[in-house]
């Protein structure tokens, strides 16, 4: 299983299950049809660094996705 | 054609001129800039009668577009010694605009021992009255007194003692909606330049009759629709709504890059002590006077904002943006966020930046003049800055000096302006972007942080702080709120068109980007002309040669790199 935690976030945490590696990009739609809405931009973090789009996800992986934002 | 007020500070003398070029159409940065480059000396004194001021207000000011109320003041800056831009919220720009006036200068200097002045602008007249009734009160005694002589809706500008006594950290601050002088323009030291100009405050009078005029009308308001449409429908600005800047720390917690005991360390055991939802769920708890989404400036409909209440629902402070709770929060080691709200109370009222102060505490720590996370000693530092005493006047020098003095070399700096929120460490994109902007230390300058790959690598980060760093400066450039970027990112044309339907002045998307980049050159120049060299734009060697243990990284940028970033 992959784990999903929507941090400042109508959503709280999904789960999928991932029998091979995929692409980040795949795992987010698979969000967004799971719950039946658009995620938006995020930050995407795995034990301390960014994960990207095309950066693959594992089972076992936990990553905390954070809202695309900036500081003012 | 577009009106600039001229103020001679030493005669008294005000004189208008018209002008009718694109910079004046599109106000903001790219006139402050140009005005700085084109009429400051680069080597002159900044406390000087040679350095001057300029309020500029964007394109759009006054009319009934969202977010576009920002009021762009320029000068030669005391802390970096290069130009400066610095830019506000509240009401100013929209009094500036019922004025007719794209920009008010402040000119020359009288003696330093003349009296202080206000002045006070509006019904076709400006004029200097007598200030000295403000000397030495704090900035909310200073607002409440401006608000009672000249009304809470006049468009009130101001600064507090630090700024008095020519201190190199001192903004200007500015009326919210609620007439309070809240609003600051804060980096860079411009408040001294005032100050240096024995101008204690600034009034542009309510009352103004000058409507907006549109060449059509009807395209103008449904432009207007569209950029509310916009905010409202972009993940990124709605999610501002909620939480404000304030959601930044459990990401750059996350990251590894929260500036943590003098930006030693990039987490803080326990920030979720001052996070987002703590400080949303204590508004939301106590109450009262307390908002969790409130407006800087009107009309707006990100409203990211928030006024942070007293356990007894009375006023604290407002607002508390992220920069301040990382700078006087997680850099200091304080976890409670009734502290970092006392803290900013008291920066306010001082009229000094919560960064660079911040940054200043933090080295006082590091030099064992408090421990970190004491939260007395945090606050009592503060008071010393705001009663002026000499710690407070070393500390509200900035961090370089403080360091100076203090013998601390680990000083958190760019060109003697404090770092941001974001440890240059851990983000080789911020770290591109801070020594790359003319301005010191600045992370609206080219924020990377969202949109790198890999934070930690510097591959690929000249291009993508230069990337950057135009998106940014776009919203700077016509005096729009930064915050709009998000939605007119892939697309300026929303905004590019309401210039179209206000003024009948076509200014395409790459003509844009152009003078955006021009201002850029222009800004670099006059650093350079100032006598600032490549080897200015770095961090202090510490970063280069100590490892930030969260992240294991050290600043591996050279200095041809972040002249590559410079370049334009």
């Amino acid at each position: 299983m992959v784990t999903l935690h929507f941090r400042l976030s109508d959503r709280d945490t999904i789960e999928l299950a991932v029998d091979q590696p995929e692409e980040l990009r795949v795992i987010l739609s698979r969000c967004d049809d799971q719950s039946g809405e658009k995620i938006g931009d995020v930050i995407a973090i795995r034990d301390g660094r960014v994960v990207p789009l095309h950066g693959l996800v594992r089972d076992g992986d936990v990553i905390e996705l954070f809202p695309a934002i900036s500081g003012g | 054609m577009f009106t600039i007020l001229r103020i001679n500070t030493a005669s008294g003398e005000a004189k208008t001129e018209r002008h009718d070029s694109k910079e004046y159409l599109l106000g903001g940065r790219t006139l402050s800039s140009r005005l700085v480059s084109q009429e400051v000396e680069p080597t002159c004194d900044p406390l000087g009668k040679r350095n001057k001021l300029f309020f500029c207000i964007g394109a759009l000011a006054g009319t009934t577009v969202s977010s576009s109320d920002r009021l762009s003041i320029g000068g030669k800056s005391p802390l970096t010694g290069g130009i400066k831009e610095s830019n506000a919220g509240g009401i100013v720009g929209t009094r500036m605009a019922q004025q007719g006036l794209r920009c008010i200068t402040l000119e020359d200097a009288p003696k330093q021992d003349a009296e202080w002045k206000i002045a006070v602008i509006g019904n076709d007249k400006a004029e200097l009255v007598d200030g000295s009734f403000l000397a030495g009160k704090g900035v909310y005694e200073k607002s409440d007194l401006l608000a009672e002589k000249y009304g809470k809706k006049a468009g009130c500008i101001t600064i507090g003692p630090a700024a008095e006594h020519l201190l190199p950290t001192s903004g200007i601050a500015c009326s919210d909606p609620h007439g309070v002088c809240s609003r600051y323009a804060g980096r860079g030291g411009l408040g001294a330049v005032m100050a240096s100009k024995r101008i204690i405050a600034m009034v542009i009078l309510d009352g103004g009759e000058v409507k907006p005029e549109f060449a059509d009308k009807k395209a103008f308001q449904e432009g207007a629709k569209r950029v509310v449409t916009l905010l409202k429908e972009n993940p990124v600005s709605s999610k501002f709504t909620k939480y404000g800047t304030a959601a930044m720390v459990d990401i750059c917690q996350s990251l590894r890059v929260l500036p943590t005991r003098n930006f030693t360390r990039g987490t803080m055991e326990g920030a979720e002590k001052i996070n987002a939802l703590t400080m949303y769920d204590t508004i939301k708890e106590r109450g009262g006077e307390g908002r969790t989404q409130h407006a800087c400036m009107n009309p707006c409909a990100i409203q990211c904002s928030n006024v942070y209440p007293n356990p007894d629902g009375s006023l604290l402070c407002s607002p508390i943006e992220y920069e301040t709770m990382a700078l006087m929060g997680s850099n200091l080691c304080l976890k409670n966020l009734d502290t970092i709200a006392e803290m900013n109370r008291l920066a306010n009222d001082a009229g000094v930046d919560t960064l660079d102060c911040g940054a200043a505490i933090g080295v006082a720590m590091e030099a064992g003049l408090a421990e970190f996370g004491d939260s007395e000693a945090a606050i009592e530092m503060m008071k010393e800055i705001r009663d002026v005493t000499p710690l407070g006047r070393i500390l509200a020098s900035g961090c370089k000096i403080a360091a100076k003095v203090l013998g601390v070399r680990h000083a958190p700096h760019v060109l003697g302006q404090a770092i941001p929120a974001y440890e240059p460490r851990g983000t080789k994109g911020m770290a591109m972007t801070y020594l790359s902007s003319p301005m010191g230390a600045d992370h609206t300058f080219g924020f990377t942080l969202r949109d790198e790959d890999e934070p930690t690598s510097k591959e690929g980060k000249i291009a993508l702080s230069k990337k950057f760093q135009v998106i940014g400066s776009r919203m700077d450039a016509m005096g729009m709120c930064n915050f709009v970027r998000y939605s007119v990112r892939n697309d300026m044309s929303p905004l590019l068109n309401l210039i179209k339907a206000r003024y009948d002045v076509e200014i395409g998307e790459t003509e844009f980007d152009d003078i955006v980049k021009e201002t850029l050159r222009l800004e670099h120049q006059f650093n350079l002309d100032a006598g600032i060299t490549a080897h200015d734009y770095r961090f202090t060697e510490t970063f280069y040669d100590e490892v930030q243990d969260d992240t294991g990284e050290r600043v591996d940028i050279t200095d041809e790199e972040s002249a590559q970033a410079r370049q334009w």
